[in-house]
């Protein structure tokens, strides 16, 4: 034991010496480790970002919008001169279809759109698309509010007019994160603000780019009725569609997956055209996911292929120093080194660049990730399993690379060692 | 005297392409405290024997005891451990680890011993003073001259107080001069008891031996005890 111990101080004064050397050799393992580290990092705080965005659309959801159809034939438009009239998609008889027939149906929020000109001071006439929505709209769609509140039931009751904006907007119409009860025009009427939410997940079908706002449903159909009118080009265009999007809250996944072909052939048994377009969050989180998995895979493989190299990079170090040490290993065997402890000095040299560089590497990974974060636009995650894994790869390498070089050592014989020049 | 080598019948042959027998049948007893002088002409067989004898190398036929034992025929690890603890080995080109100091160079058997750090430590120092390097146990070789580095080798086979000090040509690299003081001190080893076999190829080395035999195509060809050949080479 002791002798063990006395050895691997040998191999570290061996190390000590050869410093410059040593300490280059030791930069392959070190970029291999902290590259591993930090594409984990940022991997996994990827990974977790969209899965986020995902699961605000709610694992539990069923998700429907209304869509114009591809023809534009109407399918029960009559028009009058310059005038023509869309009316297509999902309808309250859909919507009760669904309630009563879909086991598993725990909630609904319906949205009703229009599009209208906003007007602040700060930012003046912009089209914005207006959402008439159900309050349970933001608990169903677990939309985080930023600042004051969502659309309650009293306002609902109410028609008050409030509304309830993006963080998108605060920032470019009011320059500010808090505009909670600063005036908002729609076409316009004026509408308090009351809330704010963070942001629109992006499968929705909505961007922050149409400006979504928010308001309460009746108050959408008291002040802007349920036909939607828009002059384009001279001419007068007004789409009827009686529910633009259908939220419905499932009670567990397993009902999402039985529920929705009910839900599909309903809608197919009451529509002949293609007016709908259905989404389901849990297949797409559940694809996301395996999606993932195959880029942790890969991302994992491209990151150990640097640690391959660093090995390599170690492994023929110690094989020139080997030949270059050949004299002194024969020295050692005449005095009464055996091939055990030759091996165990140039292993453990190995082993010692390795161990260190991934040490280093570790602990250069935990720090520099959190610095790529505006670099990768993701926020890098740093667990304790993606620090030890690659530092348990890099003393695996220091084994496998030093190995040979070490056996080779001790497979000299000592009498031509003793002669090498 | 009891032996403390022994070779009986040994040869050595090499198989290259043809075989070369390095050393025929040769039959040699060391009594303890011999000074043994090996002579011969270039490819006679010194080294070769010197080897054997060293336990770096088995026979190819033979038997050989040294201290009594038989280790014609033992493993690579029990041949370790016989070099280890009975011999020590001064070489022509000195052979000391560059990167290692002094005192570090000296205790290198008994670091492969397992002897305890700080008794290597007391042990080496006591033998750098031995050998006049007192002054320089921090030293690494590259900063001493041949001599000095010659001593530190003497002072590293002495550390594990071997039964034979091997030595093949150990004056090689040296000035006559240094030759001569290394000489000294293998004059005074031998004087307190060591035994020492010496590999050389200068008569006026061989002088100090006790006993010299000269090697002729891996064969012993003479073998003369004391004076004869001291007070040959000194006319
Ligand atoms: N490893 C080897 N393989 C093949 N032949 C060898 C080997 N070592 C020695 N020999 C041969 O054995 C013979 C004796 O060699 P050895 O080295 O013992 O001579 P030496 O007396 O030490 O010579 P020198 O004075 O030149 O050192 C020579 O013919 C040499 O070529
Ligand atoms: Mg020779």
């Amino acid at each position: 034991m002791g002798k063990l111990f006395d050895i691997i101080l040998l191999a570290l004064h061996s190390l000590s010496v050869h410093l410059v050397r040593s300490a280059l050799t030791m930069l392959g393992i070190v970029f291999g480790v902290c590259s591993v580290t930090a594409m984990l990092a940022i991997q996994t705080g990827a990974s977790k970002e969209s899965q986020e965005k995902l699961s605000v659309l709610g694992s539990n959801n069923v998700i429907m919008n209304s869509i114009e159809p591809a023809q534009e034939t109407t399918r029960d438009g009559g028009g009058h001169h310059g005038m023509s009239m869309k009316k297509f998609g999902i309808t309250y008889k859909d919507l009760k279809c669904i309630v009563e027939n879909v086991p598993g149906v725990l909630d609904y929020a319906t949205v009703h759109n229009v599009k209208v000109r906003y007007y602040c001071p700060e930012d003046r006439n912009r089209l914005s698309l207006v959402m008439g929505v159900t309050p349970n709209y933001a608990d169903i769609l677990n939309l985080r509010i930023s600042s004051g509140r969502f659309i309650s039931a009293v306002d609902m009751l109410h028609m008050k007019p409030y509304c309830v904006i993006t963080q998108t907007l605060a920032r470019t119409a009011f320059k500010c994160l808090n505009p909670v009860g600063r005036t908002l025009k729609l076409k316009g009427q004026p509408f308090e603000i009351i809330g704010v939410i963070d942001y629109i997940p992006s499968k929705l079908g909505i961007s922050e780019e149409d400006i979504p706002v928010f308001i309460p449903k009746t108050t959408k159909e008291g002040k802007f009725g349920q036909v939607n009118v828009n002059w384009y080009d001279g001419k007068m265009t007004s789409e009827d569609v009686q529910v633009d999007q259908l939220i419905l809250k499932m009670k567990d996944e397993s009902t999402v997956l039985t529920g929705a072909p009910v839900v599909r052939s309903i809608m197919e048994k009451n529509h002949d055209k293609l007016e709908y377009a259905i989404m389901i969050p849990l297949k797409l989180i559940q694809a996301k996911a395996a999606q993932q998995r195959i880029w942790d895979m890969i991302f994992f493989a491209i990151a150990s292929i640097s640690l391959i190299v660093g090995g390599i990079g170690i492994m023929n170090i110690m094989l020139a120093s080997v030949t270059e040490r050949t004299r002194e290993i024969g020295v050692r065997r005449a005095l009464g080194a055996k091939k055990r402890d030759i091996i165990i000095q140039f292993l453990f040299e190995a082993m010692t660049m390795t161990t260190l560089g991934g040490l280093i590497g570790v602990i250069i990974g935990y720090f520099v990730p959190p610095l790529l974060k505006d670099v990768v636009n993701v926020t890098p995650i740093v667990s304790v399993p993606m620090l030890i894994g690659p530092f348990l790869m890099a003393v695996a390498v220091g084994v496998i690379s030093g190995l040979y070089p070490a056996r080779r050592a001790a497979a000299l014989d000592p009498i031509e060692a003793l002669r090498h020049e | 005297m009891k032996p403390v080598i022994h070779l009986e019948s040994v040869t050595k042959t090499y198989h290259v392409g043809v075989g070369v027998t390095a050393l025929d049948n040769v039959d040699l007893v060391v009594p303890e405290g011999q000074y043994l002088a090996i002579m011969g002409s270039s490819g006679s067989g010194k080294s070769t024997m010197l080897n054997l004898l060293g336990c770096l190398d088995r026979p190819s036929l033979g038997k050989y005891y040294l201290g009594g034992d038989d280790v014609s025929t033992l493993t690579d690890n029990q041949l370790s451990e016989i070099r280890n603890t009975r011999l020590g080995f001064v070489f022509q080109s000195f052979n000391l680890i560059p990167w290692m100091t002094v005192t570090q160079n000296i205790e290198m058997p008994l670091f492969y011993k397992g002897v305890h750090r700080r008794q290597r430590r007391m042990k080496s120092a006591e033998l750098g003073e031995m050998v006049g390097l007192g002054d320089r146990l921090e030293h690494r070789p590259p900063q001493l001259s041949g001599g000095q580095m010659q001593r530190v080798a003497i002072a590293r086979a002495l550390s594990n107080d071997p039964m034979v000090l091997l030595a093949d040509e150990p004056t090689g690299n040296l000035d006559t001069q240094t030759g001569e003081e290394i000489m000294g001190v293998f004059a005074d080893l031998n004087q307190r008891g060591r035994t020492i076999l010496m590999v050389t190829h200068e008569p006026p080395i061989a002088a100090h031996a006790d006993r010299v035999i000269s090697l002729r195509d891996g064969r012993v060809e003479s073998d003369v005890s004391d004076y004869y050949l001291r007070d040959e080479s000194h006319g």
